[in-house]
């Protein structure tokens, strides 16, 4: 969900050129300027990843690089922290993916 | 404040959480003074192994071996599950000078009846089939050793310990010690004085710091060890592997020279803990130096190139306590009545059940089950 200006006494929302990225092979909204974590959100999806031994649900946690529980897979490369890292064109972002050795 | 004990372990790590168990364990009211929290220093940053092959062969084969039998019963004394899991030792060997001084440790551990076989290269993937065996000639290995989770293991020494009576004191660093006619009577901290007629010093490293109060000069010295922490992955690592250049004969370093000697292992998380360059330092910094990331790394993708798509999270740097002949500072100090040392191990987990036990008996003047004669604090003339 994103913010929207609902009424002209609010100020402008102002956000950067849009961005295509995929989340898990769909397009998914995102600005220039975001984190992928932001995207995500804002799409609605809140699963990041999956604990390795349990399988427990995972997400957007710190919010500030430091706990390591929002790693995504980016163009790719496994445990990327969502939180830290930007968007950018045409970026591939899967969410899940187990590790493959 | 003014608190009596019968006996003060300062230092809550491996061995002073197992030492104020067994003293608990024995009846006397004990006391814990820990300058940070528990398992702060060495405790925190290893890999948990149960291993025989680190050990000093000379003397101390009688400990060592009826430390490993302590493990049997370990869950159970302490009624929690502390990560112990078997796996095996892989010394790999990349010389022919290597194989040698290989060659002449499984004789020596076999003749103390620990069984050890040396594995050609074209056979190591049988043991460890992750490993790419070129560049090595082979490997000495171990198949019995083990594997317990660091944290679990000295958290369920404390919570058996608590429930026995045990006093903790953290963030409570030892400021001095009373004496009086060569008589240890408390110890001065930052939360005041606490008396007891015995203290135990378990302070790993940072025992040295401590002699220094107590106008000793005990023969214990620290290398920074350190090491890196990939994402967790399936438990597909069988055995702590390390390189056999472990036991070549040091040469004459610069104190902070970083050494990448290659060992690996994986945690019971399933993180890969990957080090260890360590180096012999003059302070107690814990930064890891930005050398290590790329030399440790490369040693281990050398080996496992299968690890080369790992992403490392962390990595941590603690200093170690060693002394110069490898073996540790364990007995009365005969400088202060009252006054006891169990530091400086040089493989820490595999005696720390069977260090508690011997610190009680110490304590309690009861009958120790090994010899501690080679291990005195003040053994050759180090004390003045």
């Amino acid at each position: 969900m994103r913010i929207k200006r609902s009424s002209s006494l609010l100020p402008e929302v102002r956000r950067g050129k849009p961005v295509n990225i995929n989340v898990d092979g769909k397009p998914v909204e995102a600005y220039e300027g975001e984190t992928v974590a932001a995207a995500l959100l804002s799409a609605g999806i809140h699963t990041f990843r999956l604990t390795q031994k349990h399988q427990h649900l995972r997400g957007l946690y710190c919010g500030m690089g430091i706990c390591y529980e929002c790693l995504v897979t980016v163009n790719g490369v496994h445990a990327v922290r969502a939180c830290v890292t930007q968007v950018a064109e045409g970026m591939q972002i899967e969410t899940c993916k187990e590790l493959e050795l | 404040m003014k608190q009596t004990f019968d006996v003060i372990v300062v230092g809550a790590g491996y061995i002073g959480c197992s030492a104020a168990y067994h003293l608990c364990k024995a009846g006397l009211k004990t006391a814990l003074v820990e300058q940070g929290p528990p398992a702060a220093g060495a405790s925190r940053a290893n890999y948990g192994n149960i291993q025989i092959q680190d050990m000093e062969l000379e003397k101390s084969s009688d400990m060592i071996q009826l430390a490993r039998t302590r493990f049997a019963h370990l869950e159970e004394e302490l009624g929690n599950k502390v990560g112990l899991r078997q796996i095996s030792g892989l010394l790999t060997i990349e010389t022919e000078s290597q194989w040698k001084l290989m060659e002449t440790r499984r004789s020596t551990v076999s003749t103390c009846g620990i069984f050890s076989e040396l594995i050609p290269a074209e056979h190591l993937r049988e043991v460890e089939p992750l490993i790419d065996p070129s560049g090595l000639l082979g490997a000495l290995y171990h198949a019995h050793e083990g594997q317990v989770d660091p944290f679990k293991l000295i958290w369920s020494y404390l919570v058996a310990a608590r429930r026995l009576g045990l006093q903790e004191y953290y963030q409570t660093p030892v400021t001095g010690f009373a004496l009086n006619s060569g008589r240890i009577e408390g110890v001065q901290t930052s939360q005041g004085f606490l008396s007891a007629g015995c203290i135990v010093l378990c302070s790993g490293a940072y025992t040295a710091q401590l002699g220094q109060m107590l106008g000793c000069e005990w023969d214990i010295h620290y290398i920074l060890g350190q090491a890196l922490v990939t994402e967790p992955f399936d438990l597909l690592l069988r055995s702590h592997i390390a390189s056999a250049s472990f036991f070549e004969p040091a040469e004459n370093e610069e104190p902070g020279t970083v050494r990448a000697n290659f060992a690996i292992s994986q945690s019971p998380h399933g993180h890969l803990l990957m080090g260890e360059a360590m180096y012999e330092a003059y302070h107690f910094k814990r930064h890891v130096p930005f050398q290590s990331l790329s030399s440790v790394s490369a040693s281990v993708t050398n080996y496992f190139p299968v690890f080369s798509k790992l992403r490392i999270l962390r990595s941590w740097s603690a200093p170690v306590a060693h002394t110069a002949d490898s073996c540790p500072l364990l007995g009365p100090s005969s400088r202060y009545q009252g006054l006891f040392l169990a530091a400086g191990f040089r493989s820490t987990v595999i005696v720390t059940p069977l260090i508690g036990e011997t610190v009680a008996g110490l304590v309690t003047r009861g009958k120790l089950e090994f010899d501690i004669s080679n291990f005195l604090p003040e053994r050759n003339n180090y004390a003045h």
